[in-house]
Parts: structure tokens; sequence; C-alpha cells
């Protein structure tokens, strides 16, 4: 499979704090790439740096072979990198439709510039389906849709987005095991598209081994473990976290 | 705020309609315009509809200003010191020999200015803007006694001018018309006002989706100082003298109380304009048809503020009903 | 929510006005002179009627429109329309704006006119801002009176209050008496507006006139009066070499009497008075901090005015209207006694209605 994005012995310091020490990652199109790993070890910060939102201290990325320069957000989207964060970055007192074309908005009228309400509903709509989404329509608010809904709606605004490098930032926390269903089938269906690479940052191994293709372990800014999915099992990963947690206790 | 949904039957479309938070203000406004209309004949007669008109053309105005700052949770308490210093700057001007046209302008321009010094401190120095305008506030009732010696001026222009700047009876309320529907088309069909109910509702979203949020929120702010000295040259062209004890406080509470009672929430994040304009029809409504019935000055206060606290009261439980909507 | 007296319904729509006899209007009505319009109808027709001497009329309304409806000066003003109204059977209503703007008032005008008062009353505190409502008005057939507050231009039909340009010439030659040579400071609250500025006018035209080296000033204040003492009290600190301190109003005399109290002024030979009698001002004439008050008689400002109204609204504006002056009278220490130990209606410091007893010659 093609290489997607790559990145190369990225470092990144805040302040006296080094965040990541020399990461390399890689994902190919149409494959999933699980990114595990405690609090504060650095998943973050590696993903805001594949979005474009920091740039890094050294170190190189790639897409589709290409080095790049990741300066801004919308440098990277231009690239067809799209993040859907945590906190899933949606107004709820907005419509779908308006969340999903926010600063992409649709226009008419020339110089007046005014919003095309309706054809930003009619490309909400197909999108949605396309993707498989059923919403009752994309007028409701946000704020009233259910947790795994307002998350697929996210997803369905960075792919209708024409992404080609999904990053998605825990995408099943905090959700119950039906909801965690919804999303699970759904990034199913992106990967069986064959043209989106995605990485994904998790917390839960057993689920991350289940949904992703290869999965890799960041621990103290450093990726300690890698591996496709199959090859490993959520035992062998747990155990590598408990040599370090002993390892700290131990001074 | 969610667009009304298309293709909705009729019977259901009313109940969507009833449900918006401008319903409740327009109901209520019904309800006393009908009561006023009973105690006392004149009130629907063609000289009070022009007072009525008078009564609430200069609040909306303001409060089309108000609304959006609000929506992207910043307020401008100096809005109603701005609407007294305009009339001066203008005359100021004039007396250089500028003609009066181009005064206005200028008037017009230094108030955008100082909307767009309000902007660059409170993002800039960040310092909420309720402190920024606050301080905006007095350095601007200073400037205007400063510039007017504490006398009062006169105004000037020729009739074409002066009448359409506010002389004429009717033109402050085809202004607040006007502006009242442009500002609609702004917040609803354009980028600048769907940005602002974006920033108000989420701003971490909004940063993240890589919306200019000071760019807004600064165009926000120049465009309420510059309402609100325009707001202050028709008032002042209405009566024909300048003073420079007039709008003040009492004006900017009056335009964000028609924002807040017409529906737009104070904690941000939501806001109409159209419901500006009703809030603002049902407070000129209140002191029109009080007036009219003779009530004295001191219970006027009582009855006002039990009117607006009424209003309110009604409106937050019909947003409830509708539930957990904007307030 | 409260009602001012009467039932406003009476006056909707239909008016009975009859109109007097032409000849009880004859018998010699000075202008101003309405109490001669009273006795002239009460000695012409004895009628016991519950109207009092005249036919029965609607209760009207007349609109006061003021531009401090909230200042304890106008409170013997109100008091005065409230007796007037309760003696001639009519009803009134106070409003305005609180703090001087005049585009309230402007409104508060407009909504009567359009509520077909029977006569508006307005303090004309600025010289142009009202002559389109005065006009108006006098064009829908309301009559219209100024008090308190004047302005020469505008066309209202005639003016109750004091003469403000000649009570600031008396106060500037007592100035010139009081002070003689030295920097002198004139209070003003809100310059420019005309219940005010013609008395600083008068004031430096009298101490002009009087070839005097005095160097005055005016000094702007504040309409509330707890913001014009801080002004007073910052003033002086800063000027400590003046010699006298007057104010134009009500609040800034009372607060010069504080500060020359505050820093014992009198005995360092700074003078100071001014308008109005105000209870702190009364008692700083008598314990000798201002050396003199200007009544305006407000309580009379409210209720001649309604007499005029009443006169012109039951002569069917034939009678009158003329400008009555209420007065200018000079408060002193010698006189200021009897001021102080009553608190009366008409002085706007009691609700009661009284008569107050007095004997004795009267002084100058």
């Amino acid at each position: 499979m093609p290489e997607a994005i790559r990145a190369e012995n990225i470092v990144k310091s805040f302040g006296h704090v080094v965040a990541l020490n020399g990461v390399s990652m890689r994902v190919a199109r149409g494959e999933t790439l699980g990114v595990l790993g405690d609090n504060g070890a650095g998943k973050s910060t590696l993903i805001k740096i594949l979005t474009g939102y920091h740039q890094p201290d050294s170190g190189q990325v790639y897409v589709d072979g290409r080095p790049v320069q990741l300066a801004s957000v919308d440098a990277a989207r231009a690239l067809g990198i799209e993040c859907v964060y945590q906190d899933l970055a949606l107004v709820n007192g907005l419509s779908i439709y308006h969340n999903m074309f926010l600063k992409r908005e649709l226009l008419w009228g020339g110089p007046l510039k005014l919003l095309d309400h309706r054809a930003m509903r009619r490309r909400a709509k197909a999108a949605l389906e396309e993707i498989g989404i059923a919403v009752a329509s994309v007028d409701l608010e946000v704020g009233q849709l259910s947790g795994g809904q307002r998350q697929a709606i996210a997803v369905a605004r960075a792919v209708s987005s024409n992404a080609r490098i999904l990053l998605l930032d825990e995408p099943l926390a905090a959700m119950g095991a039906r909801e965690a269903r919804l999303i699970i089938d759904l990034i199913d269906r992106l990967r069986a598209r064959g043209d989106i690479a995605i990485v994904m940052i998790a917390h839960n191994y057993a689920q991350t081994l289940e949904i992703c293709d290869r999965v890799i372990l960041v621990q103290h800014g450093e990726i300690t473990f890698e591996s496709h999915a199959r090859e490993t099992s959520a035992e062998e990963l747990l155990e590598i976290v408990r040599r370090e947690y002993r390892a700290v206790r131990a001074g | 705020m969610a667009e009304g949904a298309a293709g909705i039957g009729l019977h259901r479309r009313a109940y969507a309609f009833l449900l918006r938070p401008e319903a409740s203000v327009i109901v209520v406004s019904v309800a006393l315009v009908a009561y006023f209309e009973l105690a006392n004949r004149n009130f629907l007669s063609a000289a009070n509809t022009q007072t009525l008109s008078q009564f609430v053309a200069a609040p909306v105005i303001i409060a089309c200003g108000e609304i959006m700052l609000l929506i992207c949770r910043e307020i401008d308490l100096s809005v109603g010191q701005v609407f007294a210093l305009a009339p001066f700057l203008m005359e100021n001007v004039n007396d250089w020999g500028v003609p009066e046209p181009l005064a206005i302008v200028a008037a017009l321009a230094v108030c955008a200015l100082i909307g767009l010094a309000i902007g660059l401190i409170t993002i800039g120095l960040r310092v909420p803007s309720f402190i920024t305008t606050l301080g905006m506030l007095f350095l601007i009732t200073g400037l205007t006694l400063t510039l007017s010696r504490g006398y009062p001026a006169n105004t000037a222009g020729g009739p074409l001018l002066t009448g359409i700047m506010g002389d004429w009876a009717y033109s402050e309320i085809v202004w607040a018309l006007v502006i009242v529907a442009v500002m609609h088309t702004v917040l609803r069909h354009t980028r600048w006002g769907l940005h602002t109910i974006a920033i108000g509702g989420n701003i971490v979203a909004s940063a993240e989706a890589g919306i200019a949020i000071n760019r807004i929120k600064i165009a926000n702010f120049v465009l309420t100082s510059t309402l609100g000295g325009f707001t202050g040259l028709l008032e002042a062209f209405r009566v024909g003298s300048i003073d420079p004890l007039a709008g003040g406080s009492n004006i900017m509470f009056l335009g964000v109380a028609s924002g807040v009672i017409g529906g737009t929430a104070i904690a941000g994040g939501a806001g109409t304009i159209v419901g500006g304009l009703v809030g603002g029809i049902m407070l000129g409504v209140l002191q029109d048809g009080f007036t009219l019935q003779g009530i004295n000055a001191f219970t006027f206060d009582i009855v006002i503020g039990t009117a607006i606290l009424i209003a309110m009261v009604a409106n937050i439980h019909l947003a409830r009903l509708r539930g957990g909507g904007p307030l | 929510m409260k009602r001012s007296k009467g039932k406003i319904e009476d006056r909707v729509g239909e008016h009975v006005e009859r109109r007097l006899p032409r000849r009880a209007l004859m018998q010699g009505v000075a202008v101003g002179g309405t109490a001669a319009l009273l006795a002239a109808a009460a000695a012409e027709r004895a009628r016991a009627d519950d109207a009092g001497p005249f036919p029965a009329h609607p209760r009207w309304k007349f609109v006061f429109v003021n531009h401090v409806t909230a200042n304890p000066f106008f409170v013997p003003c109100q008091y005065g329309i409230q007796d007037a109204c309760a003696l001639l059977g009519v009803d009134y209503q106070w409003t305005g704006s609180e703090t001087s703007d005049v585009a309230q008032m402007v409104n508060a005008m407009n909504t009567a006119i359009a509520g077909n008062a029977d006569a508006i009353a307005v303090c004309l505190v600025d010289p142009k801002g009202f002559d389109k409502p005065v006009e108006t008005a006098l064009a829908a057939g309301i009559p219209v009176f100024s008090y308190n507050a004047d302005s020469k231009t505008n066309k209202r039909l005639a003016y109750i209050g004091q003469d403000l340009f000649l009570s600031g010439q008396m106060m500037g030659e007592r100035i010139v008496k009081l002070v003689g040579s030295g920097k002198v400071a004139i209070f003003i609250a809100t310059p420019g507006q005309l219940n005010l500025q013609p008395r600083f006018d008068g004031a430096m035209d009298s101490i002009k006139k009087s070839g005097a080296d005095i160097q005055a000033t005016m000094i702007a204040t504040a309409p509330a009066a707890n913001d014009s003492l801080t002004k007073i009290d910052a003033y002086y600190l800063g000027n400590q070499d003046v010699k006298g301190m007057f104010g134009t109003g009500g609040g800034d005399t009372q607060n010069c009497g504080l500060i020359s109290r505050k820093y014992n002024l009198a005995s360092k030979g700074v003078r100071a008075g001014g308008y109005d009698m105000l209870p702190r001002s009364l008692e700083a004439v008598h314990d000798g901090f201002l050396d003199f008050v200007i009544d305006q008689q407000p309580y009379l400002q409210g209720f001649y005015t309604v007499m005029e109204m009443f006169a012109w609204k039951v002569s069917g504006g034939l009678v009158g209207p003329g400008d009555i002056n209420t007065g200018l009278k000079f408060v002193t220490k010698d006189s200021v006694d009897p001021l102080l130990n009553t608190k009366t209606r008409y002085e706007g410091s009691a609700k009661e209605a009284q008569i107050i007893p007095r004997s004795g010659p009267i002084g100058g």
C-alpha cells in the first residue's frame, strides 16, 4: 500500500519539557494506525504536529513521500490532513450542516458572499448518507444529538472535506458499548474505501487492537513498541507498560 | 440557532414559530398594544404611532450592535457615551468648515476608531470587554464634556440632510428597520454572523476550525460603536439640539434590554436581531403606553421594571419548554 | 398600578366644555391675576356646585414635563400642583427625565400631545430642543406653558417662574457687595441649560458692570448633588485663595454651604451663597456658612401654572395667559429662622396640609 504520511525524528519541547524525543512513524493509504500510551506520553503532541497545530523543533514530515512544512492547520488541511479532536470542535448551538461546513461554507451572490444554506444542507445530507450515518434532519442542533452521533458528525465533517489522512484523538473515550459500535462500524467503512489513512489515539488496548491494522506505543516522548495488531496482544502491551511503572516506582 | 426546517406542515410550522424566542415577545407586545388601546383610544392614533416609533428606534439600532457582541460573549458598556460624543464630533468638524455630510462621515469614522480601540485593548491586552468598555465609558464622557465645554450646541444643515438624519418624524424608525434588515441578513446569511455565533458557542472549536476570532470580535466592536454614534446623530437631529448629557448608560441599557428581552442570551452563543426589534418595540410600547396613561414619573420606573421582569420570566420559561435552547 | 386621581377614561372622547358668560370675563381679569378670576367668578355666580364656582367640567389632564423629575427641589412644586388640582378638580401627570435628557423630555411631550393632554407645562432647559414639540402642541390646540426655565424664542404661551437673568444680576450685585475684590467661583450643574445658565450670565453681567476687581469663573459640577459636592471640595482644595463660592442651583448652593462648614471658610473671610432652600442650605445660612440663598418659590411655580392652565381651559383661551414672576427673595441670617423652624408642605419638607401661623409686622 502506498505511503500516506510519514514522520521522521520529530523532536518537540515546550519550555523545559521534552514532549517528543525523536519520534518516527508512518501510515499507509487504507491503513489504520493506533497510537497508544499514557497521558503525558506525547500522543497529543504528535497528532498536533501532524495536523499543523504545532511545528516540530526538528524532524521532517512527508506526505505521499514528499517532504512538507505543516506551518498551520490550513496548510495541513490543504494537503488533505484532517483532525477530529477530543472535544469534537462542534458548536452545540449550530445545526449539523452548519457544523459540517464551518469555515468552509458554501456561498452565493457574488460579491455579497451570502451563505448558501440550501446547497450546504444538500451536501451535508449526501455526505452523511455516503458514510452511512443516519440522522433525522441536518437542521437539528448538534447539541441535541447523542455522544456517538456527535462524534460521527465530527468524523463526517473531516471526511467530507476530502480528508486523505484522518487523525482521530480518542474517538471512543467516554462512550458506552453501543455508541462505540457506531463509530467502530464507521471506521471500518472508511477503511474499506481504501483511500484514507487513519491515525487513532486511544486508551483501550483491546478495542484498538480490534479496530487498527498496526499499533505503536508512546512512552516519555519515544516510541517504545511497534507491531501489527494481529501479532501482538493486549497482555503484551500491558506488560511493557507495567515494566515501566515498576521501574519508576523503584526510582 | 437552527433554521426553520423546510417541508414541515403548516400547523407544525406554527408550533415551531411559537417556540422561537421572538414569538413570546411578539405575543406579549400584541397583548400590551391591545391593553393600551383599550385603556386609551389615543394609543393607536397617527400621532402616537409616530411618538411610539421615536421611543423604539434608538434602542433598537443600539441593540443591533450589542446583540452581535453578546452572541460572541462580549459587551460594550460605553456605547451610550459614544452616542453623546458623535454629534459634538460632527459639530466640531463642521465648524472647521467641512460641509455637514462629510462632517457626519468624519464623526462616524472616529466612532469606528473608538470601537477598534476597544477591540484591540480587549483582545490584545486580554482585558474582559466589560472592564474595557467600563473604562471607556468614563473616558468618553470626559472627552464629550471637554469637546463641548459642557455646553449644548445646535445642529446644522439643510432641510434634506436633517430630514434624512432624524428630523423627519419617521426617519429614525426607517433607519432602524433598514439596519435591522441588514443585520439580520448578516447574522443569518453571512460568515460574519455564523462565525460570531460559533465563537460564542464554542471558542475552542472555532479556533480549531480556523475561524478568525480576533477579526470577528473587533468587527463587532467597531460595528457597535459606529451604530452608537449614528444613533446619537439621529437623536440630535430629531431634537434639534446637541446635548452633552444625552444618551449615556440609559440608552445602553435600553439597547441591551431590547436584545435580551427579544431572546438574545446574556451568556452568549445565540441571538436574534429581529428579537432585538421586537424587544425594543415592547419596551417602547411600555414606556409610551404608561406615559399616555398618565403614570407619574416615580411610579413609572416601578411599572417598567416590573413589566421587564415579567417579560423576561415568560421568555425564559418558554425557552425551557423549547428544551434547553439558548438562555 | 397606582393611577393619578380620578378616572382618565372620563376625559376620553367627549369633552363637555361650557363657556363662562362673557360678562364675567370682562370683569377686569388682570394678566396673571388668576385669583381675581376665581373671586370674580365666585361673586358673579353664587351657585352651590360641588365643582366649586365653575360649571361642571371634565377632569382635565395637565401634563408637567420636568428635567429632573426626582430632584427634591421640585417636591414643593409637585405639592403646589397637587393642591391646585385638588382645588380645581383636575388631574396632573408628572413626567419627563431624571437626568436632564432633552430627548427623553421631548418624547414625553410628544406622548402627551398624542394623548390629547388638555395642557402641557415644560421646563424649557434647552434653547431650541422644544421648539418643534411646542409648535406641534399649539397646532393641535393644546396650550403650552413653561415653568422654572424659559426660552425667549420658544412659542410657549407664558412662563411661570423666576426671572432667571434678573435673579442672577441681583446675586451678582450681592457678590460685589460681599466680596469686594478677588477670586470668585460660580458653580453650575449643567452649563448651557436654561434653568441655570441665565443666572450665571446675570451674575457676570452685574459683576462686570460694577467695575469691581473680581475674577469670577464658571465651574461646572454635576446634575447630581453628591457628585457636585466632591467637585466643589476638590475645587476649594486647589484654590484656597478663593474669596467667594456661589451656586446657581439648589445642589451646588447646598454643597458650598457644606464645604464652607467643613473648612470653616466663613472665619477665613470666604463668602458663599446661592439658590434654593434645601434644608442643609438653610442651616448653613443660620450658622453663618452661607451669606444668603435666593428663593424662587417652587410651590408657586406648580400652583400658579395649574391656575393659568385652568383659566385658559375654562375661558376657551380668552383669558390670559401672562408671564408670572414667582419672585426672588433673598433669605439671610435675619430671615432664615421661621423657615428653619417649620416643616411645611409649601417648602416641600412635610406632606400634611397646614396653615402656618404668623404674627407681628412684616419686615423687609
